[in-house]
């Protein structure tokens, strides 16, 4: 009967384990083979069919020893290769951490080997007890002093912290010998760290500093400190009976996150909201910026989305300039095609979704956004399908191109920026929209000056400063509150005026 | 009219400067160049001097105007009174909303290192206001808020103090404006001026239009702000000679006792700047 081609290869196969079994030597219980760098492969009862590798022993010491000496420990990685050397212990062959130390000759790391007076005497040299009983006094000629945190004393004298931590506590240790320096030093946020006098006035400094204090800002702020602020209500807000003497006293009628900033601050809840309510005019704020630089450049007779206007002299209103980009722009037509916030920035994307683009520039898209927003991974996957330029318009003409004006610190949109780009989608930075609408408005012929004609008057230094204020994150922070309300209006009724006055 | 030319026509007509870069308007006078029927007379005859040994001190006067009731309303003039060798009042007027930020900077700074700040009405209208502001803008130094705080008790309000002097005298002040109290102490009646409640609308008017009477309107009310503080200088003036007169004979004064019983607290309140005899 004649074989079949499965039955071939198979035979095949087993001769080339057969003539790699001739290679393995046996070891105790196991097989291994060894190889020319001095590691082995282990096969034999228990382990998988291919073995399993150990790679040479002086790497693995070497290695092992590396770790004891900088972390007082093993890496997992190092464990296992350590462990798999246990399987060749003559004595005791197991796949176990003590057997593998034997056979590799190591000595056992033991974190009994620091004592007590040890981890105390490290202790008292790292925190001395006089630098402690002085250190309130000092800070009030040098703020900025500090003592030394745990972590650095974990840095520091590593076994004897791993000492500490293992066997007594950092916390009751520190107790016993310094007490109240624990928390002190340390930046956990419990029930008994909470100061309300202190917190007051921390919370008042961020209202006063034009900070939010919303628990989604707080929870998630770049800044440690306002971080901390937003945790420590947290903790006040989950343990509400445990402040129920002064000076740390909580009304029972306060419930959220909200009612613990008013109570702290002083400040009824409702204008709190109102203050976040003003943060939204600046967004369209930002857009009437964008929506007079396209109408002013059209004016002038440039493209208004290539914003290299750095070789410009002179702008007047009167005739379009002479240019390099002026093609067709200098065409009435481009007016009827620009709009901002109507039907005709309506548009598809996606599978059937419906999107409003804040403006529209002949058949691309434009977007403008504002504020502390980061571009989280989540964040920037809604951006480039919201604004990949593969949507249609709503009266069926496709979209050519979206382009993105950013009102915010670059920080924000750093990391996304490639993915963004790479959508598809152009990215204008606040400096480069900024440099091109300053040079629009500062180089205007004064004798045909079509920024004298608007009411209200503009202020041209003003104008600019405002836009200024809606990128830097700390401007925007007083800016965006309800203070400003009055001028955000004068504003918005300069750039107003100034569109209707480029428009006819 | 362009802008900077509207500006320059209200700097002409209130004797200022204008800072263009900054938007404001800064007018500065003397003693002498206040136009003030009675009230000139009443800042002559008193001698607005500190003590000799108190000429290292400074003490405020302080009057603002503002574009409504509400907190969050901007202030467009501010004038600041002081008393440290001459009388001389300074005010900052926000030539459009853009300036406030500079007048209150201005102001505030004059304000801080006073040794007295003193303002007519001053606790419940002017300082809440006028703080409310600075914090708005973030000018105060780690976002510290309360009065008490940020001028170190230095601020007196002299409305109270009036108050209750007119009541002993058998009058009752009407209303809580400067001008009444013109008339009650100097006889003296300012005509030819702004309703407060119609400053607002001015200012809107003069910071969107360009037209002549926008200009003189707006003028009007930055030479009022210079008048009030003017006239607060006056009603200092007549309280330090009616606390002097006091001190000098309580009990055979019979004249002169609407000030025995507030004395002590008056005293507290305006000592040692005030009320400390020449030598």
């Amino acid at each position: 009967m004649e074989k079949k081609q499965t039955e071939f290869k198979l035979e095949s196969k087993r001769n080339v384990e057969q003539g790699e079994r001739e290679t393995r030597k046996k070891f105790g219980k196991f097989w291994i083979r060894e190889h020319p760098s001095g590691s082995v492969t282990i096969f034999g009862n228990g382990i998988r069919g291919r073995g399993i590798y150990a790679p040479p022993k002086r790497a693995v010491i070497r290695r092992a020893k590396r770790e004891y000496q900088t972390q007082g420990e093993l890496s997992q990685t190092t464990r296992t290769y350590v462990k798999r050397w246990g399987l060749l212990n003559p004595q005791n062959p197991q796949k176990s951490l003590h057997s593998g130390l034997e056979v590799l000759q190591i000595q056992k790391y033991h974190p009994q080997a620091v004592r007590l007076s040890e981890s105390d005497k490290a202790f008292r040299s790292f925190w001395k007890s006089h630098l402690i009983r002085t250190h309130d006094k000092k800070r009030l000629v040098h703020p900025s002093s500090r003592l030394p945190k745990i972590k650095d004393f974990e840095k520091k004298h590593t076994q004897e912290y791993q000492w500490i931590t293992t066997n007594v506590g950092m916390y009751r240790f520190m107790e016993q010998r310094h007490p109240g320096l624990y928390y002190y030093l340390s930046e956990k946020t419990t029930i008994q760290s909470i100061d309300f006098n202190k917190l007051r006035e921390e919370v008042l400094s961020l209202i006063n500093s034009g900070v939010s204090v919303s628990k989604n800002y707080l929870g998630r702020s770049p800044e440690p400190s306002e971080k901390r602020v937003g945790r420590r209500i947290g903790t006040i807000l989950k343990n509400r009976e445990a402040f129920n003497s002064k000076p740390n006293y909580l009304p029972p009628e306060i419930k959220t996150f909200g009612g613990i900033v008013s109570y702290l601050s002083g400040i009824p809840q409702d204008r709190l909201r109102k203050e976040a309510e003003s943060a939204r005019d600046c967004g369209k704020l930002a857009e009437k910026f964008v929506e007079c630089y396209v109408f002013l450049a059209i004016r002038a007779g440039y493209d208004p989305l290539n914003l290299n206007l750095s070789d410009i002299r002179k702008v007047s209103f009167k005739e379009p300039l002479q240019s390099v980009q002026e093609a067709d722009i200098s065409d009435p037509a481009w007016s009827t095609e620009v709009h901002f916030n109507n039907n005709h920035t309506r548009y598809t994307f996606g599978k059937n979704k419906q999107g409003i683009a804040d403006g529209r520039v002949g058949d691309n898209l434009i977007e403008v956004k504002v504020g502390a927003r980061k571009f989280t991974e989540r964040y920037t996957k809604q951006v480039i399908e919201k604004y990949s330029p593969n949507g249609v318009w709503n009266d069926g003409t496709p979209i050519s191109e979206s382009i993105l004006f950013l009102h915010q610190e670059p920080r924000f949109y750093e990391s996304a920026k490639p993915a963004i780009i790479n959508a598809g989608i152009r990215i204008i930075d606040f400096q480069q929209f900024h440099s091109a609408f300053s040079l629009l408005l500062n180089k205007t012929d004064h004798n045909y000056d079509l920024i004298q004609r608007v009411e209200p008057q503009v202020n041209i230094q003003a104008l600019l400063a405002g836009h200024r204020n809606l990128n830097l994150e700390n401007r925007m922070n007083l800016f965006c509150r309800e203070g400003f309300s009055t001028q955000r209006e004068w504003y918005e009724d300069m750039i107003s005026g100034i569109i209707e006055e480029a428009i006819h | 009219m362009r802008l900077e030319q509207k500006w320059q026509a209200l700097a002409r007509e209130t004797n200022g400067i204008v800072h263009t870069r900054e938007a404001y308007l800064e007018v500065t006078k003397g003693l002498f160049e206040i136009e003030h029927g009675k009230i000139l007379k009443h800042l002559e005859q008193y001698r607005l001097q500190l003590p000799s040994h108190y000429s290292d001190k400074l003490v405020c006067l302080m009057d603002i105007e503002n574009c409504g009731l509400p907190y969050s309303s901007p202030i467009n003039t501010v004038s600041i009174g002081s008393i440290n060798g001459e009388f001389k009042v300074k005010t900052f007027f926000a030539l459009d909303y853009s300036g406030e930020r500079e007048i209150l900077k201005r102001a505030w700074k004059i304000m801080r290192r006073a040794d007295k700040v003193f303002s007519y009405n001053g606790k419940a209208f002017d300082m809440p206001r006028l703080l409310s502001r600075i914090k708005t803008h973030g000018l105060l130094v780690n976002g510290q808020s309360p009065i008490e705080k940020s001028l170190g008790g230095r601020h007196c309000d002299l409305y109270p103090i009036f108050k209750e002097m007119t009541r002993e005298k058998g009058i009752t002040l009407l209303d809580r404006k400067l001008q009444t109290l013109e008339q009650v102490l100097f006889n003296t009646f300012r005509g030819n001026e702004i309703h407060g409640a119609d400053i607002p609308k001015a200012y809107h008017d003069f910071v969107y239009t360009s037209n002549e009477e926008s200009i003189s309107r707006m003028a009007t009310i930055v030479n009022h702000n210079t008048l009030d503080v003017a006239s607060l200088g006056a009603c200092l003036e007549f309280l330090r000679q009616q606390g002097k007169e006091v001190l000098k004979d309580p009990i055979n004064e019979g004249g002169i006792t609407l000030l025995d019983r507030k004395l002590k607290t008056l005293e507290q309140v305006l000592f040692p700047i005030l009320y400390t005899p020449d030598k």
